[in-house]
């Protein structure tokens, strides 16, 4: 199976843990573009391939893939979309499923994510899969209200919503979520940042990083990840 | 010497109406209390309520919205899910009696009933039928949220300066065991009609005038410095079950509540009637601010009947326009620049009408139409008023 992944800095975490059990799946090939910020919406469509559109992006694409920068997507069985689209948390109370799907639905169009799995989606039927950026590391004070719904309700809400676009909303894995709308602490610390040059590489986020996660989840992520579409 | 000598122009309808342009007709309302930007006016009722939501925050005055739509969500999808069409998600309250039950609720002397629609695994509320487009995933989801809307209403009752309401039908239902008044006939939008549950009531003026005077006794309670400020919907029924033709039926309905509320105001202290009713519907307008259905209100009658309403606010109690100015390009309403151009196309057409007199009933028969036209013409691609 040959898995493209489309994302930013949230692949790094991703790419480690795929470096750490690429050997339990001799029949899976993955290949990650990716650049940071919101570079990837700089992506483009040229018949059915997608190409960028700057040149930070061709240079981050190549770095980060090892190939040209240029996703043939006739070349893939899947296609996955990391981060670039963080579910807002809810906490007002009273607002019913579909008001928050329509809010989540809207700001994910709107987003960098929403923006390639689109444009993705217009030049192949390939399955899509998107994995928003992880929840913030829950940091210590008085406890966040629950979202109501619950966070793995809207992921599967999400799916419903774009049933007809065929995109499949990925969740986190539950247990890095302990109290359903944040990520563990333990995941966040020693996240590397994403490398688009040589110079870059082992280059971690200061030790309060809250929004990115380290190889330990990326691991968990991909293997579930991998368990599911497999 | 007769009481009329001494009255003046406005007395006259030969003076005040059948010799003026249709738009230089007025002053056609004296307000009874001012209103300051900072008033927190609150606005409820009929349909017709939520242009004057939207005409007071568009003039930068403090239109008070108890239940904003969350931020995430577009102005379009806000619309949608009905977030701003009234000062909280209540739906239309089309009756005094509706009105009546939503203070009940909203001051805890009554629970709404446990009554909730299913249809194919969606929940639709029996009091706001129409609120969420496609219903609640839940009962328990949908009372939450009307839960959330009480809460809000209640803040409208007890925050406010000025509390608006609309009045819009004296037909109404209800149910039979229990009393409680729905605001749409059951199995229409959603449910199922049951004779043996739901009653049709023809509301009449002794019945209405009394619940009218004792909600506003309730919400006074809740709020002494509050005031009020009652219209009647111009819009016509959309059907009637009173056995009338349904133009009847309309005349008799609108007629009740107009009664209502000119007597309400007289009576009630802090309380006002202004005239949309009469805006839209007198003669001299000749049905001009209606759509083609003849039942929706298009957006040139809206902009007249709001023109009406801070012209004649401003002439009694006159307030800096400076800000309005500013934020009038975001109003969906149309400008005074249309508003004017509107009263030339006016004059004009009145001037050819006077020349041609010779052929009086065939000319003004044709300015109508092209008056008309011009009419959309000048309006083109605003959309329509609803």
């Amino acid at each position: 199976m040959r898995i493209c992944i489309l994302g930013d800095s949230h692949t790094a975490a991703l790419n480690m843990g795929w470096d750490r059990i690429r050997a339990d799946y001799p029949g899976v090939a993955i290949t990650i573009f990716a650049a940071r910020g919101p570079t990837m919406g700089y992506l483009e469509a040229e018949g059915t391939d997608l190409v960028p559109g700057s040149p930070s992006l061709q240079q981050a694409m190549e770095y980060t893939s090892g190939r040209e920068a240029r996703v043939r997507t006739g070349e893939f069985d899947m296609f996955a979309v990391c981060g670039m689209f963080l579910m807002p948390l809810w906490t007002q109370v009273g607002l019913s499923r579909a008001v928050i799907t329509t809010a989540n639905a809207e700001q994910y169009l709107l987003s960098t994510s929403g923006k390639v799995a689109t444009l993705l989606r217009s030049v192949t039927p390939a399955p899509i899969h998107v994995m928003p950026k992880p929840l913030v590391a829950q940091r210590p004070g008085p406890p966040v209200a629950q979202a109501v719904p619950p966070y793995l309700e809207q992921i599967a809400l999400m799916t419903r919503h774009f049933e007809v676009e065929k995109l499949q909303f990925v969740c986190q894995p539950a247990e890095t979520m302990p109290d359903g709308w944040s990520t563990r602490p333990d995941f966040s610390i020693g996240s590397s940042r994403l490398a688009i040059a040589p110079e870059m590489e082992g280059s971690v986020h200061p030790g309060r990083e809250t929004n990115h996660m380290n190889a330990d989840f990326g691991e968990l992520a991909l293997a579930r990840f991998l368990k599911a579409v497999i | 010497m007769n009481p009329y000598q001494g009255l003046g122009e406005a007395a006259f309808w030969s003076a005040a109406v059948a010799q003026k342009n249709m738009f230089d007709i007025g002053p056609l309302w004296e307000p009874r209390f001012a209103l300051a930007r900072r008033d927190k006016v609150v606005t409820f009722g009929s349909c017709f309520a939520q242009h004057f939501g939207r005409s007071l925050a568009a003039k930068g005055f403090h239109w008070l919205n108890a239940e904003p739509a969350p931020e995430l969500l577009s102005a379009e999808s806000a619309a949608k899910f009905n977030y701003g069409a009234f000062s909280a998600r209540t739906g239309n309250i089309y009756t005094v009696s509706l009105l009546r039950q939503w203070v009940a609720w909203a001051s805890g002397e009554a629970a709404p009933a446990e009554e909730v629609w299913e249809q194919e695994g969606q929940f639709h509320d029996p009091f706001r039928p129409n609120i969420e487009p496609g219903g609640f995933a839940s009962a328990g989801e949908l009372r939450r949220s009307r839960d959330v809307a009480i809460a809000a209403f209640r803040t409208c009752l007890e925050d406010s300066d000025v509390f608006v309401f609309t009045l819009g039908l004296t037909e109404s239902w209800v149910n039979i065991q229990r009393g409680y008044e729905y605001p749409m006939c059951p199995g229409t939008v959603a449910g199922d009609f049951d004779a043996a549950r739901h009653k049709f009531v023809n509301q009449d003026y002794q019945f209405i005038r009394d619940t009218l005077a004792d909600v506003l006794v309730r919400i006074r309670q809740l709020n002494r410095r509050i005031r009020f400020l009652l219209t009647v919907s111009p819009v016509p029924l959309t059907a009637t079950m009173s056995g009338q033709h349904v133009l009847v039926a309309t005349m008799e309905s609108k007629s009740i509540l107009r009664a209502v509320a000119g007597s309400i105001a007289r009576d009630v202290s802090g309380c006002d009637y202004f005239p949309s009713y009469e805006i839209i519907n007198g003669t001299p307008y000749r049905g001009t601010f209606f759509e083609a259905n003849q039942r929706n209100v298009n957006k040139s009658g809206v902009a007249h009947v709001m023109t009406q309403f801070f012209d004649s606010l401003n002439a009694r109690f006159p307030y800096q326009d400076d800000e309005s100015d500013s934020q009038s390009g975001n109003s969906d309403l149309p400008d005074r620049e249309l508003l004017k151009a509107m009263r030339r196309i006016q004059r004009r057409d009145a001037r050819r009408q006077v020349a041609g007199r010779g052929k009086e009933t065939e000319t003004s028969t044709r300015a109508g139409e092209v008056c008309e036209e011009e009419l959309l013409a000048a309006f083109a691609g605003q959309g329509r008023a609803d």
